[in-house]
């Protein structure tokens, strides 16, 4: 049962991948152009016209809107999953946690062919990847959990009330701005700054622009509870989804 | 051992009475407790599906088929009862699920193949066969919108079929493809009576149903009227449909409807099917002698009146003629003559329940005067099953032939 799942999981995704981009001329080219074309626009403003005085503005603007894009992504198409494969999930039954995953790891490719991207840029910008980058991968593995934890408490929801997926889209639009994506922590008010040690996305890309970008050794101690605060995002995601699971099909 | 066992299961679904058009009466619906329909789906249903056997599900629609399906599937939880599924199952509801047109037919076989269970390790191999059962290696790497819905239904059949679970839940989904890909079909179905599948059909064909089930199991209205071997039970089903659709006759209503229509200045006004001695019948065995009477009424002066029969199955023509095919003189009448028709006609017909249509015209610029759907309806059960729509009273002498020998001296086609 085990092996089927991933089976599924993956031909979902990758099928879903595949069929994204058909029609198009520059294909895979589009999910990289996207975050690429933000980060421009807001490299501009935020170092032209808003002058932020910010170390490797570009390195610091691209990572933290790619970790975003896929928190992004992922979570809106996972919220919105079991709506928009009800047709095979009322006739044909198999685990339903399955379609959440596999747009997650829809997301997740993309996210990949991003980081190639994100490599490049880095080399040609002159900046100094050191072994503090180790730490990354963690924080990869935490925003997954997160992204996940958040799509399997929502998709459920979004079947019965379809205003969760209108919310959550708005709830994410405002994430992005209060969340230190194109500004720095260190600018908000102090006052205001025990915000950002409750928002794990925060976290995650406060960490990541340390070990990637400044060569920094990150606190360790903050990436562990990252990582439970993730963990724990999961389970209460999970203990939901299984809440909602068995009587899905009546609500679609 | 039983493949699935369904205990007293019920099952209610609630369906709201969505009338809150506005924000005001939305908002005020908050108030009130919600109306709901309640409909009982399913009522205390007990269904024993043994392993290795074809079993079938027949009724209605509205029956509970489906619902009951599904609850076996695992897509439906039920209100009470319980179901147990020992061995992989996989339902099959509709054929094609998840077929994408942007993708390649080898991509939409291992995409559906996932959804139903192939395993990782068999999904090349099984890949090529399936595209070989549905005779489309030359296309397997063109996008499924380029082809045929004729290859897509095979395609999604072929896929389905080959699908690795103990057991299969098939719903009406038998009577796809042309001649050829069903025979292929029906192998495959011996093939998997062999390997010890066990497969449940659920139909209102009739016709499928009593070809491949060795029990059957007969639904109506949520609950189990009938269980036991196949033939009886089917039977007793078709005599209740019979008996139902006597209870409402066309004939006894003047209003225009659709199943009776035309300008009335013709008008069948009774009609009665009885055997050659005059006995009143619904139900005959194949090869009986019927007599089907009709009285018919002019209202206003009727010329080149032709008057005619039509036996359906189902939607299917069976039989048609009429008096002028026939070269029977009926003329023309005057208004208040009335004529007594009697049409005598052997049952030489399949199992089945058959209507009867009756319509009287004008010839000569074929204007219809009376036009009667379900006149009248009988039974045919015989005591041996026949494949078809006709019982042509087959023989079979089958005896032991010397080596070389020809059956007729000439004339006798090669084959």
């Amino acid at each position: 049962m085990r092996a089927r799942s991933w089976q599924l999981i993956l031909q979902f995704a990758l099928k879903d991948f595949k069929i994204r981009y058909t029609h198009s001329i520059l294909g895979y080219t589009w999910s990289v152009l996207n975050p690429l074309v933000f980060a421009l626009i807001y490299y501009f403003v935020f170092s032209v016209f808003v002058r932020f005085d910010v170390p490797n503005y570009p390195g610091f603007l691209l990572i933290g809107i790619m970790l975003w894009s896929f928190f992004s992504e992922g979570s809106s198409n996972g919220v919105t999953s079991l709506l928009a494969r009800s047709a095979i999930l009322t006739k044909v039954s198999m685990p339903r946690h399955v379609v959440v995953c596999a747009a997650i790891l829809n997301a997740l490719l993309t996210f990949a062919i991003s980081l190639v991207v994100l490599c490049a840029i880095l080399w040609w910008s002159g900046t100094h990847v050191t072994t503090a980058a180790v730490a990354f991968p963690v924080l990869l593995v935490d925003l997954v959990l997160i992204t996940l934890g958040v799509a399997l408490f929502l998709a459920p929801l979004h079947v019965r009330y379809h205003d969760v997926g209108y919310l959550w889209g708005l709830a994410v639009q405002i994430g992005f701005w209060l969340t230190p994506i194109i500004y720095q922590e260190v600018m908000i008010p102090r006052r205001w700054q025990w915000l950002m040690t409750y928002n794990p996305m925060a976290r995650i890309i406060l960490y990541s622009r340390q070990a990637v970008i400044y060569g920094v050794w990150p606190d360790w101690g903050g990436i562990l509870k990252t990582t439970l605060v993730a963990l724990l995002i999961l389970a209460v995601g999970w203990a939901m989804f299984q809440r909602q699971q068995a009587r899905l099909v009546e609500h679609f | 051992m039983n493949a699935i066992e369904v205990r007293n299961v019920s099952k209610q679904f609630r369906i709201p009475h969505e009338r809150h058009t506005t924000l005001a009466e939305r908002l005020l619906a908050l108030f009130r407790p919600n109306e709901v329909e309640v409909l009982d789906a399913l009522s205390d249903v007990s269904v024993d599906v043994p392993r290795g056997s074809f079993v079938g599900v027949i009724g209605p629609n509205g029956s509970g088929k489906s619902t009951l399906l599904k609850i076996m599937a695992g897509l439906l939880v039920p209100d009470e009862g319980q179901v147990r599924v020992h061995g992989t199952l996989v339902p099959l509801l509709e054929l094609g699920l998840g077929f994408q047109q942007e993708l390649s037919v080898r991509e939409n076989v291992e995409l559906y193949g996932a959804v139903l269970g192939y395993s990782r390790a068999t999904m090349a191999r099984r890949t090529d066969e399936v595209v070989a059962f549905a005779g489309l290696e030359r296309f397997q790497d063109a996008k499924l919108k380029s082809l045929s819905s004729g290859m897509v239904v095979r395609l999604a059949f072929s896929t389905a079929l080959r699908a690795d679970a103990d057991t299969l839940l098939l719903d009406e989904v038998l009577a796809v493809g042309d001649a050829q890909f069903q025979r292929k079909c029906f192998e495959v179905f011996a093939g998997l009576k062999r390997q010890r599948k066990t497969i449940l059909l659920v139909s209102h064909d009739v016709g499928s149903v009593q070809r491949f089930c060795e029990h059957v199991y007969w639904l109506d209205k949520g609950r189990l009227v009938m269980a036991g071997e196949a033939s009886e039970v089917i039977q007793t089903y078709l005599a209740a449909a019979q008996a139902a659709g006597l209870t409402t006759s066309p004939l006894e209503s003047d209003a225009e409807t659709e199943h009776r229509w035309g300008d009335g200045k013709v008008r069948f006004t009774e009609v009665t099917l009885t055997d050659d001695e005059g006995r009143a019948v619904t139900q005959v065995t194949p090869w009986t002698r019927l007599v089907l009477r009709a009285a018919v009424v002019a209202n206003a002066p009727a010329e080149n009146l032709v008057l005619g029969l039509i036996v359906w199955l189902g939607s299917q023509l069976v039989y048609a003629t009429n008096t002028r095919l026939l070269g029977v003189e009926t003329g023309h009448l005057a208004p208040g003559e009335r004529r007594r028709l009697d049409i005598r006609f052997t049952a030489a017909l399949g199992n089945g329940r058959y209507t009867v249509t009756l319509a009287a015209g004008n010839g000569m610029d074929d204007t219809v005067y009376d036009w009667v759907n379900h006149a009248t309806a009988f039974l045919v059960v015989g005591p041996r099953y026949v494949d078809g729509v006709s019982d042509l009273g087959a023989d079979f002498d089958y005896a032991a032939a010397p080596h070389g020998m020809r059956v007729a001296p000439s004339g006798a086609k090669r084959l």
